[in-house]
């Protein structure tokens, strides 16, 4: 009360100032990272268009903000009380904001429709306090990347399990030529997180066992020993994802492990790297998502308006239209791999190589909903482990013992 | 040739070799926009432009492939804007406090500094819940405020020290001959602080043009934002554009380049040694 | 109020009475001048400080800002922050970002302006150059300089071997040893034209006769930089120096875009910590309190800084 009366005073102006929409027409907000992004705007801007075409009796508004700014764009939208009534995000961002309470149950909703029995398995990781709170658009898997001439110039072949990999990365590289074994994120930047995680889980051992923090493990210092030798010492140090992909278009690196949609990117190499660089299923389990992105209802939305946005959901998780997100960005889509018509298979052969990979793949990060609600937290504690791992001479088995109990203090478990 | 002409020709050496280092990463930020990417991602690259392979195709891209025209209009007008309204409200108040200095007048004078205190990322929330209370969301003139407050602090207390240095016998004189205060302020101080006023136009042009925090929360309409904010889209989730965010970082720097070649006659027409005679 | 006591004294004729009325006229002209900055800069700041001042002792984790204020009240921010190791090592970082940030802005500051104010051949041209650094907004200085000082493929490491350095690639921003050195360049790089352009017209406005006359009685180049030079530029370095390490003090952006605090908190300054806190943990309650306590902070240095100012003379 008194906080609206100096907010009033303040200017001069009441709420009523606030354009009020025509009766008629219900006005919804759609906010996402992509729809000026290449490669995802176009398909966006078609799930618009068509959408805005059959339903002239619903506007749809659009916030638009990168990706480097979009999440604390949203928490200001969220906090101040205006969020935009669809909002994108990804599965590792998306329990920080339902813990807040910020996102709508969509059990009711969901009840009866596709999005109960077609989905892939990773929409059981939308849930919350055991409801669902979002549908996911397009689901993810790790696809390795290789350049054959890089390979084929330091006599190594395509890996094919894990050993062969590691042996792989550490012989292409050659720092005098300037040509190294991986691209990979080395600097503070969450994909050192996933590096991390992922292989503590190749090698078989996991972050979380048992209920309890796994770190200190002998299985998971000696899988950080891996990391350590197989990033630290065949990546160029201080990279960004930005400066990995580059390094890896511009043919001055042997792999790269990346999402699939980096596939069509392979296009921005020069013709001559180009045709060199190749894309299979990772040769290595287990097949590991990193997360999709999925859309959600921003909660306490009014019954009109809240119905108008989850048509639009429905509408952009339509199959044709996941078909197309395959399709054009080259992303597997939220729904399993039956998007693919028989025609497009034989068309895209390497799609359906992603969609498999995905339809197999399991999240890489814990399920528990500890972690995700406090997922910022969880990965700078990871992130400062991997990167003292990177850049420092400090033991593994201390380094981790120190990200143990920061965990353990942190985010209790039990 | 005599000891000052020397020391000015060292000093000349010093400048230039300063203006060299210093100004390294904005030359290589144009040859990033000139040359392809692999060039300059190289363990060995090469300092000097490889002419056979320079290419302005960014430079082109930029407008062709991003709204890049309406961003700039977008900061020119809040800019200047902004720079007017700040100029005149911070020299009226630099002009109040040098002249007059009640307690509560030194109390406001120092509270306008506390705006600078906050660090900013805590102010996003509640001014956007101002903003959108009162309906500033996407308007220019909400930016423009909101550029003001960051502006006007320092350019109020850099005039307050140019008035100082008048001394007050001037405009008693003009008043005496009858003219109101404002107008002694207006004919017989403002030509005295010329410098001062450069300096703060210039302060104040270059603090707008380069906001980002506030342009990007309180504007979200594509066509309505500003450069700084604009540009981030060329930095997206998965890569950059180097050359595109290299050629658009280059072209954000010419309208400054303008501002300062305008007003650099202003900034050293030193001091009207008349004025200051008796002091 | 103020309309009320200016109309009752118009009725009274005395002329003891007009003396008061031409000094509460002045007066109420000095507040009139003053007004529309304190408004333009106070009403945007009020509310926000008021809340974060309000936010800082609710207790519990929360972002919602209709309900924060229904949170309990208590000094479990305070508390959970002062036993924070990472607040106090952000504390010193944050020292000493600043004071090596300002110190060197400065000296080249000092340096730039006292020889742009020769009459040096080209000086209209060096002057501009001078200054363009701080054209560059800082989202792509950042870049610029992550771009330039890349550990495997940044041209100064490049520059370096060409040197014949052959220590191995240096990764200036990922090195714990160099990061915090590393952030201040582009930091430094951005604060120090301000500081040329403040001392320069602070500069120009020395009268040339005192020279002449300090001159023509023999004084020395260090003699008259100390008793000219110094004394008449001394009050604008004091107003810059502060409000460039306030600046540099509050602002994120540089440091957010290229090591984001790392590695492992080395650059994470105070200003970054109130921006995880708030932007990346959703605590809201510790953010604000160490908003709160960045506020007093630069309240403290800005008071001892103007009390400095006072005894020059500022």
């Amino acid at each position: 009360m008194i906080r609206n009366v100096v907010l009033a005073a303040m200017l001069g102006l009441s709420a009523t100032v606030m354009a009020q929409p025509a009766a008629a027409q219900t006005t919804i907000n759609f906010a996402s990272w992509q729809l000026e992004e290449p490669g995802n705007s176009q398909w966006w801007k078609s799930v618009l268009d068509g959408f805005r075409a059959a339903n002239p009796d619903i506007t749809v508004q659009t916030t638009y903000i990168p990706f480097a700014d979009y999440l604390n764009q949203m928490t200001v939208r969220f906090a101040s009380g205006r969020p935009p009534s669809v909002i994108q995000l990804s599965q590792q961002t998306m329990g920080a904001f339902a813990a807040q309470g910020w996102l709508a149950s969509l059990d009711d909703r969901i009840k009866g429709t596709e999005i109960a029995t077609d989905w892939a398995p990773s929409e059981s990781d939308l849930k919350w306090d055991g409801q669902e709170r979002g549908v996911l658009v397009s689901n993810s898997a790790y696809m390795l990347f290789y350049n054959q001439k890089v390979l084929a110039d330091a006599g190594v072949s395509v890996p094919t399990d894990f050993a062969s990999f590691k042996a792989d990365v550490a012989k292409i590289t050659n720092k005098q030529t300037g040509i190294f074994g991986l691209a990979a994120v080395t600097t503070e930047h969450p994909t050192v997180v996933e590096d991390f995680t992922r292989f503590l889980r190749w090698q078989g051992t996991d972050v979380i066992k048992d209920g309890k923090y796994n770190l200190t493990s002998p299985e998971a210092i000696a899988a950080i020993n891996v990391y350590r030798k197989t990033v630290g010492e065949n990546a160029p140090l201080g990279n960004n994802s930005a400066i990995a992909r580059q390094l890896f278009l511009d043919g001055k690196t042997g792999f790269i492990i990346d999402g699939p949609w980096f596939w069509s990117w392979l296009a921005k190499a020069s013709p001559e790297v180009k045709a060199n660089l190749k894309m299979i299923r990772l040769p290595f389990g287990p097949q590991l998502a990193p997360g999709g992105i999925s859309l959600h209802l921003a909660g306490g939305l009014d019954k009109q308006t809240e119905d108008a946005a989850w048509k639009f959901i429905l509408y952009a998780t339509g199959k044709q239209l996941q078909r197309d997100y395959l399709v054009e960005t080259g992303q597997p889509a939220g729904r399993a791999s039956t998007v693919l018509s028989p025609a497009d298979e034989k068309q895209y052969p390497y799609l359906l190589t992603i969609s498999q990979s995905a339809a197999d793949a399991v999240p890489v990060f814990p399920a528990d909903q500890k972690i995700k609600a406090n997922f910022a937290e969880y990965s700078s504690i990871i992130m400062k482990a991997a990167l003292r791992a990177l850049s420092t001479e400090d033991d593994t088995a201390a380094i981790l013992k120190d990200a143990q109990s920061e965990l353990e203090q942190e985010i209790p478990l039990n | 040739m005599t000891k000052a002409k020397l020391a000015n020709l060292a000093g000349l050496l010093v400048m230039i070799a300063f203006v060299v280092i210093t100004l390294f990463p904005f030359y290589w930020m144009v040859m990033t926009a000139i040359m392809p990417t692999s060039a300059i991602l190289s363990r060995a690259p090469s300092l000097l432009p490889d002419l056979s392979r320079i290419s302005f195709t960014a430079f082109v891209s930029v407008f062709t492939k991003s709204p890049f025209l309406s961003w700039m209009l977008s900061s020119l007008i809040v800019g200047g804007a902004s720079t007017i309204l700040s100029l005149v409200v911070s020299t009226l108040a630099g002009y109040s406090l040098s002249r007059w200095n009640s307690k509560p007048q030194q109390a406001l004078g120092a509270a306008l500094l506390i705006s600078k205190l906050i660090p900013s990322s805590l102010i996003l929330i509640p001014l956007f819940i101002i903003y959108s209370t009162a309906g500033l969301i996407d308007s220019y003139l909400g930016l423009v405020l909101a550029h003001m407050t960051i502006g006007v602090p320092l350019a109020t207390w850099l005039m307050k020290g140019f008035f100082d240095r008048i001394p007050r016998e001037l405009e008693q004189a003009a008043t005496i001959d009858g003219a109101s205060q404002i107008q002694a302020l207006w004919l017989v101080v403002l030509p005295l602080v010329k410098p001062g006023l450069a300096a703060s136009t210039v302060y104040l042009m270059l603090t707008s043009w380069s906001e980002f925090i506030f342009g990007r929360t309180l504007i979200t309409e594509p066509t309505r934002q500003v450069l700084t904010v604009g540009m981030q889209s060329f930095v997206g989730e998965q890569m950059v554009d180097w050359q595109l965010l290299m050629a658009a970082g280059t072209i954000s720097i010419v309208p400054a380049i303008i501002v300062f070649v305008f007003l650099e006659p202003f900034l050293v027409s030193g001091m009207t040694k008349g004025a200051l005679a008796g002091t | 109020m103020m309309n009320r006591s200016l109309s009752a004294t118009r009725f009274i004729a005395s002329p003891i009475a007009s003396v008061l009325d031409f000094h509460r006229r002045k007066t109420a002209l000095s507040y009139a001048l003053l007004l529309p900055a304190a408004l333009t800069v106070l009403l945007l700041i009020v509310y926000p400080l008021y809340q974060i001042f309000d936010i800082s002792f609710r207790e519990g984790k929360s972002m919602n800002f209709a309900r924060i204020g229904q949170q309990p009240f208590g000094l479990d921010n305070y508390r959970r922050v002062l036993t924070d190791p990472a607040f106090w090592r952000s504390t010193w970082v944050s020292a000493v970002y600043v004071g090596g940030t300002v110190f060197v802005s400065f000296l080249i500051g000092l340096a730039t302006s006292l020889l742009l104010n020769r009459d040096l051949p080209g000086t209209r041209l060096l002057r501009t150059l001078v200054l363009l650094p701080w054209a560059v907004p800082g989202v792509i200085v950042a870049i610029m300089f992550l771009w330039v000082m890349d550990g495997s493929y940044g041209v100064f490491n490049s520059i370096l071997r060409d040197f014949g350095w052959h220590g191995g690639d240096i990764n200036w921003f990922v090195d714990r040893r160099t990061a915090l050195g590393t952030v201040m360049l582009p930091a430094i790089w951005k604060t120090y034209p301000l500081i040329t352009l403040t001392l320069l017209a602070a500069l120009q406005s020395i009268p040339k006769e005192l020279y002449e006359a300090a001159e023509i009685d023999g004084a020395t180049s260090v003699q008259k930089f100390f008793f000219i030079t110094w004394p008449g530029i001394m009050g604008p370095a004091l107003l810059v120096v502060m409000i460039s390490a306030l600046g540099t003090f509050r602002d994120v952006d540089i440091i957010f875009a290229t090591t984001n605090g790392g590695p492992a908190g080395a650059t994470q300054t105070l200003a970054l910590y109130v921006y995880n806190e708030a932007f990346q943990y959703f605590r809201m309650g510790t953010a604000t309190a160490v908003g709160t306590m960045m506020v007093a902070i630069a309240f403290l240095g800005t008071a001892i800084m103007a009390g400095m100012a006072g005894k020059s003379k500022f």
